[in-house]
């Protein structure tokens, strides 16, 4: 709005105040100086601008005039222009530009403009961050060779001449995926959206450039990983499965389902449920039912034949496992099949072959049983005649073959203990030998035991003990006298001038409650590495010791055999040269409990 | 002069032990098998009988305990031939009444001094 008036005294009237007045109080200090020196003489003041309330309203103004100094006193001849509207416009230009600056600073993309010279007349934060280069280096340099790769540079400059003319080109007005170079030479993928703005007839490029290469290396890494599980999934022989329960749809299945069904897969894709049509029709209704649970959630681990189309019969191992969502329903089954008719083979020749083996051991026991039967008939005879011989000789006062005669009988009795405990330890074996359970006393089993092994003891100078109270205990009392006896004997039988002690207590282990008979001698000890074959039958330690000491070397094993059969165990401490100890532990309570045997150690 | 009743099988064993009964005065009587024992116990009657525990078809424990259950034979004391001092066949030959046991390998004086106990 332009007003003219012809005199203050106008403008006075026209506003109805004086230019004082108008004058919006921060300029009226202003006025008062510029008017003294204006009116020091005729001068001419530049245009300025002034805000004046008008009306109640603040009014922009522009005063250009001259004041001048005349007899009558001072003349003003002023201007006054209302630029409010022309304020208002800078106003909301500084504020939209201000608006866009920021948007601008604020922009996660680059955002980047080319001049018509092919140089750099925008760049914003992001455009440092993203390519590296202050803004400072970017303004003025040439877009092209500071951004664009070496080997696309020629593209570029192929395409600038009739973008420059026309505002076209290739990659004007889309999005394009390309590498861009960073200060610090690193190449880096860009989504560039470039737009061209056209300014006084000549073209200029505006260009937004998102960085990609994180989004690139992701995409590429999914890519690889899924290569690589079709590599996997395609190239294994067995079938890997990926379906989903709810829909009953197969997701996924692998080629290794048409090798070994000789189905397509295809077929699956259309009926999740078609694999099913190939179960061997006794294993059919199993499966069914299975796969229904599987549906429901349930790991699956099944074995079942199939038929193919060709009348093959196969059979596939299958395990799969539920895929839960967050709120634990099922979302996924995924697994794997595979065929195992060769191992399904293998595995029942190798029942057949262990059941062959097992009744042959069984044969072999059966017959090492009724062969130390019949091997001690013409023993007896042999040690029969040989004691008849040496009584009849000693009667005709014949001696000179006294001591062949003895050797014949030792070589009998000691082939014939060897035959007695071949025949125990086949009948252990053959699982022949059973217990006779009953109460006895066991201070008396123990006695007797020692009182049978005295002869040996008393020739080998060893003072025999026996510690036991009366107790009744309920067990093989034949068997553990057994045991016993050869645990006793082996004590006697390597030592010399000692002391073999037995004992008898009741202890506790974790979980049951034991009665301990322990052997303890002062003989010749067990060697350290010897101890752990010690109930290997056929292992006297030593064979010269045997020898010595007499034995079957089949005592250990039977008794430890016996000891196992009756649920408890034999222990074994020694130190070598100074000897041994063997624990005897029967298990207390584990038999049932006789009528008879009530409140006794059982 | 007592009468001992030998049930033993194997022909070795039968002579051996009826040499050392002749040799100590006795009368013998042969069985070979469980149930030529049974009828030799029967119509004999003798003063004790030796049988050995393991014998075809019809065994010694089994033989013995007929003659136990027999009232004309119940009385004669037999004394068993067993595989081991501590056996089964201790335990069954005390099931069946058998009045005394000798464990094989026999030894034969041991033997005779048990017969003479009884005789």
């Amino acid at each position: 709005m332009l007003r003219i008036v012809e005199s203050l005294a106008d403008l006075v009237r026209l506003i109805g105040r004086t230019l004082k007045d108008l004058v919006v109080p921060e300029f009226r200090g202003r006025i008062e100086r510029e008017r003294e020196e204006r009116f020091c003489g005729e001068m001419k003041s530049p245009p300025r601008e002034m805000r004046l309330v008008c009306g109640g309203e603040k009014v922009d103004v522009e005063i250009a005039g001259a004041s001048c100094l005349d007899e009558g006193g001072a003349i003003v001849q002023a201007t006054i222009r209302d630029i409010s509207a022309r304020k208002m416009a800078e106003d909301r230009l500084r504020l939209s530009e201000t608006r866009l600056r920021t948007i601008a600073d604020a922009a996660q993309d680059a955002l980047v403009m080319m001049d018509p010279a092919g140089e750099i007349s925008f760049w914003n934060p992001a455009a440092e961050t993203i390519l590296g280069y202050s803004r400072a280096e970017a303004i003025g340099k040439n877009l092209h060779r500071l951004l664009v790769p070496d080997r696309y540079l020629n593209a570029h400059h192929a395409a600038y001449p009739e973008f420059l003319r026309t505002g076209r080109g290739p990659v004007i007005g889309k999005t394009t995926e390309l590498p861009a170079r960073r200060k610090d030479g690193q190449e880096i993928m860009v989504d560039l959206s470039l737009s061209a703005m056209e300014l006084d007839g000549e073209w200029h490029a505006i260009g937004i450039l998102r960085d990609i290469t994180r989004r690139k290396k992701a995409e590429q890494a999914l890519q690889e990983s899924e290569a690589k599980f079709r590599q996997l999934a395609e190239t294994i022989r067995e079938v890997f499965f990926v379906f989903d329960p709810v829909a009953n749809r197969a997701i996924y299945v692998s080629p290794g389902y048409e090798q070994i069904w000789g189905r397509t897969c295809a077929s699956i894709y259309e009926n999740q449920d078609s694999w099913q049509e190939a179960v061997h029709p006794e294993d059919a209704d199993r499966i069914r039912a299975l796969a229904a649970a599987r549906r429901d959630g349930e790991p699956a681990h099944w074995e079942y034949r199939i038929r193919t189309a060709e009348g093959q019969e196969k059979w596939i191992r299958s395990r799969s496992f539920p895929v839960f969502d967050a709120g634990g329903n099922v979302v996924r089954v995924v697994g794997i099949a595979e065929e195992i008719t060769e191992q399904k083979r293998y595995e029942a020749e190798l029942i057949q072959a262990r059941d062959l083996a097992e009744s042959a051991n069984r044969a072999k026991s059966m017959f090492l049983a009724t062969m130390s039967h019949e091997l001690r008939t013409p023993l007896n005879a042999i040690l029969g005649f040989a004691e008849l011989l040496e009584v009849e000789m000693a009667e005709r006062g014949i001696h000179e073959w006294d001591e062949d005669v003895k050797k014949i009988r030792g070589a009998g009795n000691h082939l014939f203990s060897l035959v007695s405990d071949v025949l125990d330890l086949s009948k252990i074996e053959a699982g022949k030998m059973d217990l006779n359970l009953a109460c006895f006393d066991m201070a008396e089993l123990l006695q007797e035991v020692a009182a049978s092994l005295e002869a040996v003891a008393a020739k080998n100078h060893i003072r025999l003990t026996v510690a036991c109270e009366p107790v009744q205990f309920h067990g093989d009392r034949v068997r553990i006298g057994q045991c016993l006896f050869n645990l006793v004997g082996n004590a006697c039988k390597f030592t010399r001038d000692g002391r073999v002690c037995i004992e008898a207590s009741t202890g506790q282990s974790a979980d049951s409650e034991w009665y301990s008979i322990r052997v303890s001698d002062t003989g010749i000890g067990i060697p350290p590495d010897d101890l752990a074959k010690l109930f290997a039958p056929f292992t006297q330690l030593d064979s010269s010791r045997s020898r010595k000491y007499g034995g079957t070397g089949l005592g250990l094993a039977i008794s430890w055999r016996l000891s196992r059969l009756m649920g408890g165990d034999i222990a074994v401490e020694s130190v070598f040269g100074k000897g041994s100890t063997f624990t005897l532990r029967l298990p207390i309570a584990q038999a049932v409990e006789p009528a008879h045997c009530a409140g006794m150690i059982r | 002069m007592a009468v001992i009743l030998v049930v033993e099988d194997d022909e070795a064993n039968q002579e051996l032990v009826l040499r050392f009964l002749r040799r100590s005065g006795y009368q013998v009587l042969l069985a070979a098998d469980g149930n030529a024992g049974i009828h030799a116990a029967r119509q004999h009657v003798p003063d004790l009988i030796l049988m050995d525990l393991g014998l075809p078809g019809l065994d010694g424990w089994e033989a013995a305990q007929r003659i136990k259950s027999a009232p004309e034979t119940a009385h004669i004391p037999i004394i068993a031939l067993t595989a081991h001092t501590i056996s089964d066949d201790v335990r069954k030959a005390v099931e069946v009444g058998i009045d005394a046991y000798e464990t094989k390998p026999v030894v034969y004086q041991r033997l005779m001094k048990k017969i003479a106990a009884f005789c």
